[in-house]
């Protein structure tokens, strides 16, 4: 028997509301099936299952607020019997301060679902969910024509021309919001995650001009030759080198808790997204450094519109292990970032534009990028700091490796 | 061959697909000289987002380097009717 | 390109080797007078004279021991063990031997030896004269095994296996010496590192060796009939194994099938399926899969043995699994 609980989609969260069950009793869940919509200060968020299971009750109704921690419904696992009391009764846990973490390790699922290890790396380059997918192959296992079918159905989706506007559009609006002040709701989440960051973490800052000539160049040549809704952004650039970055300087990729550093395995890379009307969200992109550029175009134009129509994933809130804020085009020249705890890193690109540049001895005007690293001193010092600008600059000096 | 059409429809058109490309935005009383980045908020996704669509529903193709003839009303209208 | 039997074919290659280098002569039970049990060497004696053909007594530590030692002192011999069965009893001369003395003498000797082998069943000549035990000298590092599976890798890859400068054991398949096939007469020796791919295919690989060879070929074709497209690959060598050929085949079909006629437990094809299994796991579609001899002893009726054995139904239906087409 499992409960599933509240959970902290940030350091920030200390309550949320329950706004809609996507479950009722007797369902059976899989380890991260969406199970409810949790409205926190930021947004609405569709929540993962972290158990397998069939949904035995539903302990809080919607649109209740609880505190992180509370049991908002208790899953029981194969062949355990209905009903059984959930053991202990909990009262409902403080709110967890540890963010990211804080959610409760996975049991064993009932039975991994059978994806060839093939078709589960090629779901991953594709950002397609092969547990979804209805396999083909021996004892129905998903394999890798499976996921190419379902990813090409997914483009061709992608691809269609829009709707009429008398048509709805493709996906159905996020559930209605509670009536509150978002604006000021989302300003104080955001203050209180941020005061928790100066208060705790010893920020150091370091900065590189970068210049941006051969990736602007390579992109350029890249997108003239794809048709309009294949083409990639520079930012797309900045995240892919970023991501490989950190994987060669691990101490800039992974959390400070408890008083001490974890470094993460896989690179899953925050990305800022400024919601229209005030405030911020930073959702990660799974293992960003192994995507293709094309791939992670896709995810990111993915991410940037669920999280303005609030429609994130809490692995997406939770899973980050260092995040990248981009100024784009209309910003400021460079930006030294706040880290997000309990993360140790945060990785600034400010605007990029012409500007003067001395190349091969001349004066020049080159695009140009300040590139900046917000770190924290516990984890990592201003050597490695600067190794892992230098490297950001390597790769993005030769844009065909990214 | 293109859609014959007139200012005023190429005009509606856009804001159209502003509205849907940039969800919530303002499109109604929006000064047609004025640049639409810093109106609606819009940062290099939505740019392209909306290039796409505008290439896919009025047909017409817009190289890269021709983003920023779209930036406004007045011009993205003007540039669509010359295409 | 000239047509011959396999037997032929290495015929050919001990009478290229025995005119070309006065050090190459041939040893083993029976091989002069009586032409080799196999009929592998038969005229020879006649032709080189009883010197360089010699008939042995039957002592296999003995005429192998003696080989190692000719070896180590200038000679290039060649050293026809009758099979693979009967090698067992020269097993010490040859691991503790052959394999060790460059090492342990810090390189001052070397032992540039051939032994040749027959290997494996289907000729109901019964337990004792039926296993395939390959893998075990595959096991043993200071040595190179290989394996001729087609008529032109039996005419040159002895050349190869003289040149070298280690001992080198060669698998003859029972069943391949009346093999009839084709042969380029000028191509230079087999290179003893590469595998062959024996048909090209995208769908899954077939990985084999020796006498299994024809069966796999042709349950390729069977595959091929049903849409399937098999890539056949040929390991020839046994030791050192080549990686490369086999990964990249598995990653282009993101299958295997390995098919040895050793048994199951402990066999070479468990070795390549691990190898699989750490280098290209990502690449896999679906699980390897091993087609192996039933763990018995090769039994003598007929259609035991054959029951015994991998087959062509069994390797095409293992395919049909992997590619998920059995329905």
């Amino acid at each position: 028997m499992a409960e599933f609980k509240m959970p902290s989609l940030g350091a920030d969260m200390e309550a949320g509301t329950l706004l809609e069950w996507k479950v009722a009793p007797g369902d059976i869940v899989k380890r991260g099936d969406i199970i409810a919509v949790v409205d926190t200060e930021k947004a609405a968020i569709e929540v993962e299952s972290f158990h397998a299971g069939v949904v035995d009750s539903l302990v809080v109704e919607q649109g209740t607020k609880v505190p992180v921690g509370t049991t908002l419904a208790v899953i029981r696992g194969e062949g355990e019997p209905a009903g059984a009391p959930a053991s202990p009764p909990q009262a409902a846990a403080p709110p967890s301060a540890n963010g990211p973490t804080s959610t409760p390790a996975p049991p064993a699922p009932l039975r991994r679902p059978r994806i060839s290890p093939a078709a589960r790396r090629r779901a991953r380059e594709l950002g397609v969910d092969a547990a979804q997918i209805t396999g083909s192959g021996e004892r129905n296992a998903v394999t890798l024509a499976d996921v190419e079918r379902a990813a090409s159905a997914r483009a061709a989706d992608a691809t269609k021309p829009s709707p009429a506007p008398e048509h709805p559009p493709p996906e159905a609006p996020p559930p209605e919001p509670p009536p509150v002040d978002r604006k000021a709701e989302v300003m104080r989440a955001m203050g209180a995650a941020m005061a928790k960051s100066k208060r705790e973490i010893p920020h150091y800052y370091l900065s590189n001009t970068i210049d941006l000539e051969p990736a602007i160049a390579f992109l350029a040549a890249e997108n003239a030759a794809r048709p309009i809704e294949r083409r990639i952004v520079p930012g797309v650039l900045l995240l892919k080198a970023t991501a490989l970055a950190l994987r060669a300087i691990p101490e800039l990729n992974g959390f400070f808790e408890g008083g001490t550093v974890r470094h993460a395995e896989a690179v899953h890379l925050g990305t800022a997204v400024s919601l229209r009307g005030g405030g911020i969200v930073a959702p990660a992109i799974h293992h960003a450094g192994e995507l293709p550029l094309e791939d992670l175009m896709w995810r990111l134009n993915d991410v940037v519109r669920r999280a303005r129509t609030r429609r994130l994933k809490s692995s997406e809130l939770s899973d980050s292990t260092a995040t990248v804020t981009s100024l784009g085009d209309r910003g400021s020249e460079a930006v030294y970032g706040v880290i997000y705890p309990p993360q140790v890193a945060l990785i600034g690109f400010g605007r990029i534009s012409e500007r003067p540049w001395v190349y091969a001895g001349q004066v020049v005007s080159r695009p140009l990028v300040v590139a900046s690293l917000s770190a924290d001193h516990r984890a990592s010092d201003g050597h490695r700091g600067a190794a892992f600008l230098r490297i950001l600059e390597d790769k993005l000096k030769e844009p065909e490796s990214l | 061959m293109t859609v014959a059409r007139t200012p005023d429809e190429v005009r509606a058109k856009i804001a159209d697909i502003l509205r849907r490309t940039v969800p919530g935005a303002q499109v109604e009383g929006l000064d047609p000289k004025a640049d639409l980045r810093d109106e609606l908020d819009m940062d290099s996704l939505d740019v392209l987002n909306f290039a796409t669509a505008l290439s896919h529903e009025l047909e017409v193709s817009v190289p890269e380097s021709d983003y920023s003839e779209l930036m406004t009303l007045e011009r993205c209208t003007a540039y669509v009717l010359s295409k | 390109m000239a047509t011959m039997t396999y037997r032929e074919a290495i015929r050919e290659a001990h009478r290229e080797a025995l005119s070309s280098d006065p050090r190459v002569f041939l040893m083993g039970e029976d091989v002069g007078r009586y032409g080799g049990v196999f009929a592998v060497s038969l005229g020879m004696a006649e032709e080189f004279g009883e010197e360089r053909i010699r008939d042995t007594p039957l002592s296999e530590v003995g005429f192998v021991g003696a080989g190692v030692g000719a070896a180590s002192a200038g000679m290039r011999p060649i050293v026809e063990v009758m099979t693979v069965n009967f090698s067992l009893l020269a097993m010490d001369q040859i691991v503790n031997g052959a394999a060790t003395l460059r090492h342990m003498s810090g390189g001052q000797l070397s032992v540039p030896l051939v032994i040749r082998m027959a290997t494996g069943a289907g000729k109901q000549v019964a337990a004792q004269h039926s296993h395939s035990f390959e893998n075990w000298y595959a096991h043993v590092p200071g040595l190179r095994v290989a394996a001729p599976a087609t008529v032109h890798d039996a005419r040159f890859m002895l050349k190869a296996a003289l040149a070298d400068p280690d001992p080198v054991i060669l698998f003859e398949h029972v069943l391949l010496y009346n093999m009839s096939g084709e042969v380029e007469e000028l191509a230079g020796p087999v290179d003893l590192r590469r595998a062959a791919i024996r048909r090209a295919g995208d769908d899954v690989s077939l990985i084999t060796y020796g006498g299994s060879l024809p069966k796999v070929l042709e349950a390729a074709e069977h595959l091929a009939s049903g849409g399937i497209d098999a890539e056949v690959v040929d390991l020839r060598a046994l030791r050192p194994l080549d990686l490369e050929t086999i990964l990249s085949s598995v990653r282009k079909t993101h299958r295997a099938v390995v098919v040895d006629e050793g048994w199951h437990t402990g066999s070479l094809a468990g070795e390549i399926s691990a190898r699989i299994a750490e280098d290209a796991l990502y690449d896999l579609d679906a699980p390897v899969e091993r087609i192996c001899s039933a763990e018995a002893p090769v039994p003598y009726p007929h259609h035991l043995e054959q029951a015994a054995l991998p087959k062509v139904d069994e390797i095409a239906a293992a395919a049909k699994r992997r590619v998920g087409s059995d329905g």
